[in-house]
């Protein structure tokens, strides 16, 4: 690691069985780009990858590799050739990968053939920084310049007949955009909200606070109102995705690395597919919420 | 109405119905059941505290049974359950379970329904296990301890009475929530004030042992915390290297007693 960027983590699919220990999923924030970068380098979908924050990394590999990067429109080189994203890139021992400066969404993810090594806590190799848990060395911080990272064994005997590959268009990449729509569905606390709150919600256009982080995305609209002066809630266990309301009436999402337990009313929860658009803006982007027509919620 | 009736002390915790209970999708792979606050309250600060207990008994229970339930029937599910005060989030692993909420719901109605008449027709909410009781030691006060002298002007004792309730008690572990390996445990005892800071703390040490609104627990790592800060423990409350990696499971009680030295590693640590 020559440069880590601004705050590069190691990231996977999430932890299983730890909520009734307090400890959170978390994992990746953008799941599509993760699995995407995945399946060019022919990692299984669980294989970690490197979560990008803004500002990319710079990489001197030590030995020969074949890696992808996915985000919104990137800017990648090899040894200062420009690279595309969205494809499996054969890198030679001694080459250097930079991503630059990400400006139209907030992460990239690096995928390596084999995948990166990191011990399994909880099922998981994602980087938890609150705790300092897992991740790196199982040392719960962001990549330092020094650092080194290893992949897992190669599952090929000819690593550049991997390369070339461009991500398949029969699954499009997701409509990243610096001002998006997200489905949700209903919360479970509606009680709590004026009648037309939810109403209000969708007809509001969300501005991304510039205190979000992997925890929350906080946002700023006009304030939702409350069905009662005052009342207080008992934690409720939460999910990547709740969006809860404190007093403020400003809605947070929950991301990745949220607090297993909420204590704010819930009025939408953001349907899966679409957190990947949600997770990519950056502050100042806009979001607006609309209802889910998932009729497979419906069916069961 | 006869005056026996009028006078009866407070009325027998109740079993709970299915109306006690409602169901709300968390989004498309988890499920909320929610115990419904009594009538007439909106806030859960207004239950009193045997209530509040007892609420949380019914939860176990119900936790419980899910928890069999789950493991008996759909051990390929990858489902958890987070348990809280009135509340059981069942939840899923969203890429790997092909369940919808839909059918979550019904399963969650089909369970609730066995376990209301379960707990009507044996008249007990059943057993709860004693857990481990654990014994912490904690140095008080000093820079650890910011608080201990507020509180305790606040309650008109002195700090050392503070303490002597503090280790006095034996609490239990009711729900871990808001940090990995943090259990609320409780209650203080009656009476005892200490409302939450207006500001919390963007950094709290870990191992500070803290009380707010009826409750006292241990910051298992540094961590934002808004609660009185009274002392602090060199024993570990969270090791991900552990199974369970949480030192308090909820069941088990804690109690807590003063060291009057400085926290070094001479203490010993059996967890």
């Amino acid at each position: 690691m020559l440069h880590p960027g601004l705050f590069t983590t190691l990231q996977d699919l999430g932890r299983q069985e730890g909520r009734k220990y307090g400890v959170p999923p978390g994992g990746v924030m953008d799941r599509f780009a993760h699995l995407a970068a995945n399946s060019l380098v022919t990692n299984r979908p669980e294989a970690a990858t490197l979560e990008i924050t803004m500002q990319g990394p710079e990489l001197l590999f030590l030995e020969k590799a074949v890696v992808a990067v996915t985000g919104v429109e990137l800017e990648i080189t090899v040894d200062d050739r420009p690279l595309p994203a969205w494809a499996a890139l054969f890198v030679r021992a001694g080459q250097v990968l930079s991503v630059k400066r990400l400006v139209k969404g907030a992460r990239a993810y690096l995928a390596v053939h084999g995948g990166f090594a990191a011990p399994v806590i909880m099922g998981s190799r994602a980087t938890y920084i609150k705790s300092s848990l897992s991740g790196y060395k199982g040392l719960g911080r962001a990549l330092r310049t020094g650092d080194r990272l290893a992949s897992g064994p190669a599952s090929v005997s000819h690593l550049a007949s991997l390369a070339g590959k461009q991500w398949p268009p029969q699954r499009p990449i997701p409509a990243y955009s610096q001002s998006v729509s997200v489905r949700v569905i209903g919360g479970p606390f509606e009680e709590y909200f004026v009648e037309d709150a939810f109403e209000a919600f969708l007809a509001t256009k969300y501005r991304l606070d510039s205190s979000s982080d992997r925890m929350g995305f906080r946002l700023n609209g006009s304030p939702l109102k409350f069905s009662l002066p005052e009342f207080e809630l008992a934690s409720y266990g939460a999910v990547f995705g709740t969006v809860q309301v404190p007093p403020n009436g400003q809605p947070i999402v929950l991301m990745a690395d949220h607090q297993v337990t909420g204590g704010y009313p819930v009025i939408a929860v953001v349907q899966e597919d679409d957190l990947s658009l949600l997770a990519q803006l950056l502050p100042g982007d806009t979001v607006r919420f609309c209802r889910s027509e998932d009729s497979n919620s419906q069916g069961g | 109405m006869c005056a026996e009736q009028l006078n009866r002390p407070a009325e027998p915790p109740q079993l709970p119905t299915r109306s006690d209970f409602k169901l709300g999708a968390m989004g498309e792979k988890a499920v909320l059941v929610r115990l419904m606050l009594p009538d007439g309250l909106t806030s859960f600060k207004q239950i009193d505290q045997p209530t509040r207990l007892h609420r949380l008994k019914v939860m176990r229970s119900l936790e419980t049974r899910l928890e069999q339930s789950l493991s008996g029937t759909h051990p390929d599910w990858k489902w958890e359950l987070v348990t809280s005060y009135d509340t059981i989030l069942l939840t899923f692993d969203p890429l790997n379970s092909p369940v919808t909420a839909s059918a979550i719901q019904a399963f969650l109605e089909s369970e609730l329904a066995s376990q209301v008449v379960e707990w009507q027709t044996s008249r007990t909410l059943g057993e709860t296990k004693t857990g481990r009781l654990h014994r912490i030691g904690v140095y008080y006060g000093g820079q650890a301890g910011p608080d201990l002298e507020r509180v305790a002007t606040l309650n008109r004792i002195t700090p050392e009475e503070l303490i002597e309730l503090h280790t006095g008690t034996i609490y239990t572990s009711q729900v871990i929530g808001f940090a990995p390996g943090f259990a609320y445990l409780g209650d203080l005892p009656p009476g005892l004030v200490a409302p939450r800071l207006p500001q919390p703390r963007p950094r709290v040490p870990g191992g500070t042992v803290a009380m707010a609104a009826g409750l006292t627990g241990v910051y298992p790592f540094d961590l934002p915390g808004g609660w009185n800060l009274i002392g602090a423990t060199p024993f570990t409350i969270f090791d991900i290297t552990r199974q369970p990696p949480i030192r308090f499971v909820p069941g088990d009680r804690v109690q807590f007693y003063r060291l009057t030295e400085k926290p070094t590693d001479t203490v010993l640590d059996h967890w």
